[in-house]
């Protein structure tokens, strides 16, 4: 018995074994197949870009600013410490509350970000030990300002404690996960507005199989139109014109995101950095530059980052930048000014300087107001941005829309070929 | 005995120029403010005092002696342009500490206080008339010098170690308190001494002369020098427990044990530090009138009245050291 190898078969010889019902069958699945892949590939991936867009506004960019607000909240209090420790050896109730509200503050702020950040063991790490330093840092303003009202000099000493713990330690870890949280807030922007490169070539290819069905129809019906591919043809070039509007106004969105996002960023530095220089400013003064300048050093560090920057304000908080710059204008003179008095070891007008109600607590408060009202209107803006961000991908309708047109575009190519099949029947 | 004897003959010349300086300036003044009725004849010299060296083998090294340095009190010093200055202005700028509990403070009203303030009084009274007319500023410690040469203070009282290599820089007044480093540690802690320490952690200035003393010391293994830049900050330490002792002068040390009732001052003296009023370099004539003013603050009781007041609950009886004079 011998084995023949078998011709191979010509094309001719391949399609005169298929008939032309079996044709029309596999060309309607083909059809069928490409319109429901491109709508599933555009459904989803506008679909990911609004629940990556969605995600940033209310999770990453929310625990940002909560960080950043925590940030705030514990320089803020360190500074009304200090601050308190200079106007004399009672503390009057105005710092308290403000101290108390501070702490309480910071305290509702960690547990919220602590839940937010569940799942990020690094980010979990650094908010457990914040939370943990909080009573060892309470604890020793406590005793500073028990040791100020006998004026025992060791108030300064507990002061400069706390506040070594809290720059060097607490605040470098909220900064850390701040950090993070920005890093991602800005990729998450960036994300949920770039073009999926993969619509494109799925776009292209179900459009390319959909005109080659309809050819090879029209060859074997001898008709030039069939509706039903048409159909499929439309669907699929709405779906691909679709995700190209989508994306091209949600890249026009993201841009305003970000610019807005840069505001948000910006405002709550400098309204921390504001906080750390009334604290570096009243620690100068209370060391008398024992510690050889580094206070004063640091104190104009911070108020060069507390300045305003004339980049983080839309059109709709132009006239709030003008105030915070006029203002901080005023309390940088006066914070210098303090700085300058303490080195020339004028305590007397040093502490009004600081501390008293005609000093730079005043201007310090105001520069503080304007800050948080910029960065209000910076967060009001960004959370419309990606509001409209996700109503590009028709929010959360992005991924049942998509498969809705890919379903109709499929029902309309079965329906046309199918009307070709029956004249076989 | 023949020690005593110069001690003896130094204190009558001594009183004699007090005594005819404070008729000077009474004069100057036309207040009153110090009069020769104030040398007192009750000074009661205690053994510390009537040493004529009082710590010799420490207090001079090589070619200086810091215990001698200071000219002797004068009412005829030609040149007067620095007092001269001073009453012009009507107020005496001293410079001080404000952080530093029984010698330079601030206190609850914000006022400096001290026995090193009260000093600062008794000159501005003697120049001016007027015990308030003294302008304080709050140097620190490395500003001291540079704020003298530059004449931005007539004076520095700020527990300041009279030493060879300052008076290069400045000149000083005849020692107006012996202090001594000494420790601070907890009460019952046992420890008595840097010997006692061996392995511990010790606190002190970075700096100053205790570090030397504490990696010096003999004990085996050595105890551990923690530096902080400000002496408060070793209270801190010493009451979180991060070390066993503070290591500084005994004034200083009395300061930070009335901040914290758990604490004392124990030991013997580790290193001499007698303290000086600084002025700038060539002052001669503020220096003659500072050192007559010191001698009757000692003589009239006024120096032993801020003494009690300030130091004694925590150092015990003391007394003021035995000036000399250069010429």
């Amino acid at each position: 018995m011998t084995w023949q190898q078998p011709s191979p078969a010509t094309p001719s010889a391949r399609s005169a074994r298929l008939d032309t019902p079996t044709r029309l069958w596999l060309l309607l699945a083909t059809a069928v197949a490409a319109v429901l892949t491109v709508g599933l590939v555009t459904g989803f991936s506008l679909a990911g870009r609004e629940s990556t867009g969605s995600r940033t506004a209310q999770g990453t960019e929310a625990l940002y600013a909560e960080v950043q607000d925590l940030s705030y909240n514990l320089a803020d209090a360190n500074a009304t410490a200090a601050t308190a420790l200079l106007t004399g050896s009672e503390t009057t109730s105005g710092f308290t509350t403000r101290y108390d509200s501070d702490l309480s503050q910071a305290e509702d702020l960690l547990s919220a970000a602590s839940q937010r950040v569940a799942g990020d063991a690094y980010a979990s790490g650094r908010l457990k030990s914040v939370a943990e330093q909080i009573p060892v840092y309470t604890g020793l303003i406590g005793q500073a300002l028990a040791d100020n009202r006998l004026a025992y000099p060791a108030a300064g000493a507990y002061l400069r404690q706390a506040s070594l713990l809290l720059t060097g330690s607490m605040l470098v870890e909220t900064g850390d996960v701040a950090g993070e949280q920005q890093s991602s807030t800005a990729g998450g922007i960036g994300s949920s507005s770039a073009f999926a490169l993969w619509v494109l070539v799925f776009g292209l290819i179900g459009l390319e199989a959909i005109w080659l069905v309809a050819r090879r129809v029209s060859r074997i019906t001898h008709r030039r139109i069939n509706v039903g591919l048409l159909g499929a043809m439309i669907a699929v070039i709405g779906l691909f014109g679709w995700s190209l509007f989508a994306f091209g106004g949600a890249g026009i969105e993201s841009s305003s995101a970000s610019g807005d996002f840069g505001g948000i960023s910006s405002a709550q530095t400098e309204v921390s950095q504001l906080s750390l220089a009334e604290t570096y400013v009243a620690l100068q003064q209370i060391d008398r530059g024992e510690d050889q300048g580094a206070d004063a050093t640091a104190a104009k560090a911070a108020l060069i980052y507390a300045d305003p920057d004339p980049g983080e304000a839309g059109s709709s908080s132009a006239a709030a930048l003008a105030a915070a710059q006029s203002e901080y204008g005023k309390f940088d003179s006066c914070a210098l000014a303090a700085v300058n008095a303490a080195n020339a070891g004028r305590y007397e007008s040093k502490i009004d300087a600081s501390g008293g109600v005609g000093g730079c607590e005043p201007s310090a408060s105001v520069l503080h107001d304007d800050l948080l009202y910029i960065f209000d209107l910076s967060q009001a803006r960004f959370e419309q941005d990606m509001s409209s961000l996700g109503s590009q991908y028709a929010g959360s309708g992005a991924l049942p829309v998509g498969i809705a047109i890919g379903v109709l575009g499929a029902v309309a190519a079965a329906y046309g070929i199918n009307r070709r099949l029956a004249e076989y029947r | 005995m023949r020690v005593r004897g110069d001690a003896r003959a130094r204190r009558l010349i001594l009183m004699a120029a007090v005594a005819g300086l404070a008729m000077a300036t009474a004069a100057a003044c036309g207040s009153g403010a110090v009069t020769s009725a104030a040398v007192p004849a009750t000074v009661t010299p205690t053994p510390f005092a009537a040493t004529a060296s009082p710590m010799p083998a420490a207090t001079s090294s090589g070619s200086c002696n810091v215990d001698g340095s200071s000219v002797s009190p004068s009412t005829t010093v030609v040149n007067q342009s620095d007092i001269n200055k001073i009453k012009a202005r009507g107020k005496l700028i001293v410079g001080v500490a404000a952080d530093q509990y029984l010698t330079g403070y601030l206190n609850s009203a914000e006022q400096e206080e001290g026995f090193d303030i009260d000093l600062a009084h008794a000159i501005a009274k003697s120049l001016l008339g007027n015990a308030n007319a003294v302008q304080f500023v709050v140097v620190s410690t490395d500003q001291r010098i540079p704020d003298l040469q530059n004449h931005s203070v007539d004076l520095v009282i700020d527990t300041m170690t009279i030493n060879c290599e300052r008076l290069t820089e400045v000149d000083f007044s005849a020692v107006y308190y012996n202090a001594s480093q000494r420790l601070l540690v907890e009460k019952g802690s046992g420890y008595t001494s840097l010997a006692t320490l061996g392995g511990k952690n010790v606190c002190a200035q970075t700096g100053s002369t205790s570090i030397q003393l504490i990696q010096q010391t003999t004990a085996n293994p050595k105890p551990r020098a923690i530096e902080v830049t400000d002496i408060s900050d070793c209270l801190v330490l010493l009451e979180e427990n991060q070390v066993s002792a503070i290591s500084t002068d005994d004034t200083i040390l009395a300061g930070l044990a009335v901040q914290d009732p758990n604490l004392q001052v124990v030991g013997p003296s580790l290193s001499p530090e007698p303290y000086g009023i600084a002025m700038p370099l060539g002052a001669t004539d503020l220096e003659a009138y500072v050192n007559g003013v010191l001698a009757q603050y000692e003589a009239d009781g006024g120096w032993a009245a801020s003494y009690n007041h300030w130091f004694a609950p925590s150092l015990g009886a003391g007394s003021p050291p035995l000036a000399q004079y250069s010429d």
